[in-house]
């Protein structure tokens, strides 16, 4: 699907779902972004750190196994190497604002997510 | 005499200290007596009608008649002739009789006196005990330690002695309380209840009026009762030991069940127990009885409470791990569904019998995804988590477009716009205020099964925007419309064989408006239609342009 050796990344997505992993990774493609994805906050900070480009944007889940969207967000925020990233929120936890809120995150989407409103917001941050 | 007496004492004076006052009076008339005669007054009788009088007024006949007795004596012997000695002729028996007749009867209007001061004293000294108990009682739902202050209450006034037993849930006989003056004694009194519990089966005493709900007098002990009521000679050393003289036992009742008795035991005091006293005893024993009941409705209540709170709690963690759960296979095929009509919108692939199933697969997740949203809409209205963002907004621009999106998803309905406001911005949340009206038009359609028109309807009226949403649906039946807009209620003609539904949408709907500081009703004839308006309050300011752009705005049909 991709080669490891891209230099272009756009899109990181974080979810422990696989079939929201692929299909996300198909829409992103369709539109022509390059994305990966991992399937927890570990695996995705592996990612990050062990690829010398860095994603325009992450698609971040909450509610994952290993490590957490929150804890994810966390180490994130204090590795200045990639803290300025910026991550937008998708889950379908009910209190998702407030999830966001105390994430320090500017954007979320509540899943499920509107495939329209999805790409505005790939368009913000990627266009 | 004293039988009968009340067993809460009467404070007369003590017969001694009558008795005394009656020589002194007497001894006083003599003197004067002695005196008017030494100014050759004779006047035998008249100071004693004053003994009398002053002795009675003292202590009743308890005065009254040793007063008159001794008037008599003295009378004869020193002012009578002949002098310094007792006799009884004709003239001194007529003077006596007389004077035995008029001191008689002022004798007994003091005795009269006394004694209806007496009565009121103690109707006095009871009621005042009776609310001193209720006072008690009432202090702490904690039965158990008002009882027993209400027991320590009873002694000395009302007994020697005060039990109080209770059948606990086992159906034992549990000793709650036991008062008397002498602390020591009553240490003695729960080690011997220990050592000799009482037997349920008994067929004497507070197990038997638990068993028939009667109360019992025993109003003079004899040893030969006791002996009779003992089981072994340990326990009729017991029951001396106690020192029963009077006895009467009442029983605990709890809507017609005999949950207990009270026992009240006279044994050193001289007093001996009346029907009187048991009719207050039980009296006593009602006011103990309603304070277990409040009680153990209270814990009752409080217990049934925690249950209920508890299956919410639970119901709402497993709506919202269900919700969350369900939302996430939603999302998959969303995207999926979402993805399709995109490629095809691109590409040109999908075409005709495969595009309208693709839209009612679309369709179909957007109204699972309502369905999940509805469901914890409830769980979070209940707990006043439900949040509107209240920002000016146009109603007409929302209602025109939810009719317009919602048109396309029926095909059987024609959804016909009306508007007849010259402006329309009220303070709402614009996704929950679309909700509304989508529910209002999803109900249109899903309740008119034959297709038709559904009018909506945007008017304005003191300070009011209303919305009203007009199908020609079963409608609803009468009796039935109040009820409609609480959780999970369906109209019993919207049978779930013929019309799928949940019953959330429209309590939702009406917590919304209430959130707004609006309402919804209903108008239906069933069979006909029905008509569900909403009401909201308009913003007074008028943002500028708007009248210009409502004036433009007629009678027109939604979009196809």
């Amino acid at each position: 699907m991709e080669a490891p050796e891209a230099q272009r990344w756009d899109v990181l997505i974080v979810d422990d779902d696989a079939a929201i992993r692929e299909l996300l990774t198909q829409v992103l493609e369709d539109e022509g972004y390059m994305a990966r994805s991992a399937s927890h906050g570990g695996h995705a900070l592996e990612l990050l750190r062990a690829r010398r480009g860095k994603p325009k944007l992450i698609l971040l889940d909450l509610m994952m196994p290993v490590m957490s969207g929150q804890d994810f967000r966390a180490e994130q925020q204090r590795d200045p190497a990639i803290a300025d990233i910026p991550v937008v929120i998708l889950s379908a936890n009910r209190n998702i604002e407030a999830r966001a809120e105390a994430t320090n995150v500017d954007c979320y989407l509540a899943k499920p997510v509107d495939l329209d409103t999805l790409l505005e917001v790939l368009e913000r941050y990627c266009g | 005499m004293q039988a009968t007496a009340p067993a809460i004492p009467i404070r007369r004076p003590a017969p001694l200290r009558s008795s005394v006052v009656a020589v002194a009076a007497v001894g006083c008339a003599l003197l004067l007596s002695r005196l008017a005669l030494s100014l050759s007054i004779s006047t035998p009788f008249h100071f004693f009608y004053g003994a009398v009088a002053v002795s009675a007024w003292y202590s009743g006949v308890r005065g009254g008649a040793p007063a008159i007795i001794l008037s008599i004596l003295v009378s004869d012997y020193f002012l009578i002739a002949p002098i310094d000695e007792i006799a009884f002729d004709p003239g001194t028996i007529f003077r006596i009789t007389t004077f035995v007749v008029i001191s008689g009867l002022v004798t007994a209007l003091s005795e009269e006196r006394l004694h209806d001061r007496d009565m009121a004293m103690h109707a006095r000294e009871r009621a005042a005990y009776l609310a001193r108990v209720s006072q008690i009682l009432a202090r702490s739902l904690d039965y158990r330690t008002t009882l027993r202050q209400a027991a320590d209450l009873a002694v000395p006034v009302l007994a020697d002695w005060c039990v109080i037993d209770v059948l606990d849930d086992d159906g034992r006989l549990a000793m709650l309380a036991v008062a008397h003056a002498d602390p020591e004694r009553v240490r003695w009194a729960y080690r011997l209840r220990e050592q000799y519990p009482v037997d349920p089966d008994a067929p004497a005493g507070a197990p038997k009026v638990i068993r028939t709900g009667e109360a019992e007098l025993y109003a003079e002990i004899s040893d030969q009762l006791l002996a009779a009521a003992a089981r072994s000679p340990e326990e009729l050393r017991m029951l001396q030991a106690v020192g029963y003289r009077s006895l009467m036992i009442v029983p605990l009742q709890v809507g017609g069940t005999t949950i207990g008795a009270v026992s009240f035991v006279i044994a050193e005091s001289a007093r001996r127990y009346s029907a009187e006293d048991l009719t207050f005893a039980q009296e006593v024993a009602e006011r103990m009885a309603a304070a277990i009941d409040n009680a153990r409705l209270y814990s009752q209540a409080h217990a049934a409470r925690a249950q209920a709170e508890e299956a919410v709690l639970a119901r709402d963690n497993f709506l919202s791990v269900a919700a969350h759960e369900l939302k996430t296979p939603l999302t998959s095929l969303q995207l999926q569904v979402q993805l399709i009509e995109r490629r095809a919108l691109r590409d040109g692939t999908l075409v005709g019998r495969d595009k309208r199933m693709v839209e009612v697969i679309s369709s179909q997740v957007r109204r699972l995804n309502r369905m999940i949203s509805s469901l914890l809409d409830i769980s979070r209205l209940e707990h006043g988590q439900l949040d509107v963002y209240l920002a000016p907004l146009d109603l007409d621009a929302l209602a025109r477009r939810v009719v317009d999106e919602t048109q396309q998803i029926s095909d059987a309905h024609t959804i016909c716009y009306q508007s007849a406001a010259a402006e329309s911005i009220v303070a709402g949340d614009e996704l929950r205020l679309e909700q509304v009206l989508q529910n209002l038009l999803h109900n249109a359609i899903k309740y008119s099964p034959r297709g038709g028109q559904i009018t909506v309807m945007l008017e304005t009226e003191a300070g009011t925007a209303r919305v009203a949403v007009t199908d020609q649906g079963i409608g609803v039946p009468e009796d039935e419309q109040a009820r409609l807009f609480t959780q999970f209620y369906r109209a019993a003609n919207a049978s779930p064989e013929n019309i799928s539904g949940m019953g959330i949408g429209l309590y939702v709907v009406r917590e919304i408006l209430r959130l707004h500081n609006g309402s919804v009703s209903v108008a239906s004839v069933e069979g006909e239609g029905s008509t569900f308006s909403i009401e909201l309050p308009l913003l007074a300011t008028r943002p500028p342009g708007r009248a210009l752009v409502a004036a433009r705005r007629g009678e027109q049909p939604a979009a196809p």
